[in-house]
């Protein structure tokens, strides 16, 4: 069995040009942590999460590899934290999103997603090999509810 | 050219000069153009010479300095676990605030650690470990991490000059003369310390002193740090400082009891892994101790191991020793004039190539000058010239040292790179500067 029965067929998604603000609203309304981006013309560009957001608000010497490996010792405060915020809230999601990230199509089986999924954990967006359009995302949400 | 008779078996005939020197020419320059990791090629041109016949395996394997690999694979193990602890963001962080966060009084104080540090572990490590923390403590001063990154490469090769384990260089001098750690204490740290050093830093605060500005607001978040936080490990910390101090302990006082700086270090690895790891289960143990042995920086230690086999076949087929007439006869056989001609000239080879093959080099072709100079004692000018050379040279250009290309790295991908040019035009000022103190420092103390 693929995917196509499972996916989620009308997940929330961003613009390329949206500002990255956009996401943190989204991202706390709706209570998730990734959002597939869609270029100007409607198709799949890649993956905006909140984890790259948390990367932004860190210390960059703290995030490169090899960088430090804690932070205890730093005491910043909500307002360091939210003028960082604020810095890089009207930065395009197109600079900062993934466009590496995992995708899989939607004659993807189920087995196989799931595996990504264990090893990416994150969501997989499912994409039409042929024009590149967002057909759904896939959640380990999508694949429980099929079993149960 | 004499040819060793114990090397004659090479394939099809062929003279083993022809065949050792092509091979570690092709090794030379396939490490330079940096086509192909460094340790790959060392190991296949030793594989070679083995296997054409140039050496047999055993004699292959006498030409590898085993007291090099083993203080250096040592204090590798030594270092990493201490870092663990966080005792030197600790330190980094205490004397950011010790001057109050000024970018000047940081920039030096933070020198002056990665010259310490560096003096006392490996340089690469120093500055895996200090560079993290002053990137940081940058990013909250909001000033340009640049001149920061500059100073620690070019304090880290200073300092690693003054000690026997300081440097590779020093490391491998130091243990095929030999020559003790002591000896290093009196022979190379005075020079560093009491000029070398200062002189640096205060041409350093002199270049970027004067650009470096933070408001007092951004200096407060540092005043902030919570510089004990840092040490994540307490238990951790007081063994390894403990260790630590008995392996510097060991070093001072191996020579007079007969033992090798190599056993030192790996005697103080093992009695580390004991103490960070009894008290684990077996699983655990298996884990940890790999970890441990894993941060040991393989490739070079590999490197060393094909370069140990590729100048033995050199130094058996001949080719040492008639490059080292050579050289004797360009200096007239002069001791002094010869001492300078390799201080000055290992400098500047080992800001273009790496000092490791170079030192490699050098050895036993200042050993074959023994008869020519009246002896292994007269060497002595000559074994410093080498040290200071080598070490300091390592700062002319970026690539000239490994803890160069490690901060390099850093730089890049924290979005401030350090551009081959813009380095070796601050660099390799100061370290003209530093080896034209050494030429007055061996002038005045060797002859």
């Amino acid at each position: 069995m693929n995917v196509s029965s499972i996916l989620n067929a009308q997940p929330l998604t961003v613009r390329e040009n949206d500002p990255l603000s956009e996401v943190v609203r989204i991202a706390l309304e709706r209570r998730i942590r990734s959002l597939p981006v869609l270029d100007a013309v409607d198709r799949y560009a890649g993956v905006v999460s909140l984890h790259r957001i948390l990367e932004l608000l860190l210390p960059r010497s703290a995030t490169v590899e090899h960088g430090l490996a804690d932070l205890a010792f730093v005491h910043d405060s909500l307002a360091d934290l939210r003028a960082k915020l604020a810095s890089f809230g009207q930065a395009r999601v197109a600079d900062y999103m993934d466009r590496e990230a995992t995708v899989i199509s939607p004659d993807t089986q189920i087995v196989e997603a799931a595996l990504l999924m264990f090893r990416t954990r994150e969501n997989l967006p499912v994409v039409e090999p042929q024009s590149g359009r967002l057909a759904g995302l896939v959640s380990p949400w999508e694949i429980l509810q099929r079993i149960v | 050219m004499t040819t060793n008779p114990a090397a004659s078996s090479v394939i099809f005939g062929w003279s083993p000069v022809l065949v050792s020197s092509a091979l570690f020419l092709l090794t030379y320059a396939l490490v330079i153009s940096e086509r192909i990791n460094r340790s790959i090629v060392a190991l296949l041109g030793a594989a070679l010479i083995i296997l054409l016949g140039v050496l047999s395996q055993k004699s292959a394997l006498g030409g590898i300095d085993f007291n090099t690999l083993g203080l250096l694979l040592g204090m590798m193990v030594v270092v990493n676990i201490t870092g663990r602890s966080g005792v030197f963001q600790f330190v980094a962080i205490w004397s950011a605030k010790k001057v109050a966060a000024h970018p000047l009084g940081v920039l030096i104080m933070l020198s002056v650690v990665t010259a310490v540090f560096s003096a006392l572990l490996d340089n690469v490590t120093t500055v895996l470990l200090i560079v993290p923390v002053t990137l940081l403590i940058t990013e909250q001063l909001k000033v340009s991490p640049y001149p920061f990154l500059v100073a620690e490469i070019v304090m880290a090769n200073v300092g690693g000059t003054a000690t026997l384990i300081g440097d590779p260089p020093n490391i491998m001098i130091g243990s095929a003369v030999p020559l003790s750690f002591n000896a290093f204490l009196a022979h190379t740290a005075p020079i560093v310390v009491l000029a070398i050093m200062p002189v640096t830093l205060a041409l350093i605060a002199l270049i970027w002193g004067r650009k470096l500005r933070a408001s007092a607001e951004d200096r407060a978040r540092i005043m902030q740090f919570a510089e004990r936080d840092a040490i994540t490990d307490w238990r951790l910390l007081k063994q390894s400082l403990a260790v630590l101090a008995l392996v510097l302990a060991g070093f001072v006082v191996a020579h007079p009891l007969g033992q090798e700086p190599a056993t030192i270090a790996i005697a103080g690895a093992a009695l580390l892994l004991l103490l960070d790891n009894y008290h684990r289960s077996g699983e655990e143990q298996s884990k940890n101790v790999h970890h441990a042995f894993a941060e040991a920086e393989w490739i070079t230690l590999f490197f060393f191991v094909g370069l140990f086999v590729l100048v033995h076949a050199l130094e058996a087929a001949g080719v040492i020793h008639w490059l080292a007439e050579r050289l004797l006869a360009a200096t007239g056989g002069d001791l002094k004039t010869t001492a300078l001609a390799i201080l000055w000239g290992s400098a500047i080879a080992s800001a273009f190539v790496d000092n490791i093959p170079f030192v490699a080099t050098m050895i036993p072709l200042v050993k074959s000058m023994a008869p020519a100079m009246g002896g292994e004692e007269a060497l002595m000018p000559l074994w410093w010239a080498l040290a200071l050379g080598a070490c300091l040279g390592g700062n002319g250009t970026l690539i000239g040292a490994s803890a160069n290309l490690v901060v390099a790295g850093f730089a890049e991908r924290a979005g401030q790179p350090i551009r081959f040019l813009a380095f070796m035009k601050s660099a390799f000022g100061l370290m003209l500067v530093s080896v034209a103190i050494s030429h007055v420092y061996v002038v005045l103390r060797y002859f």
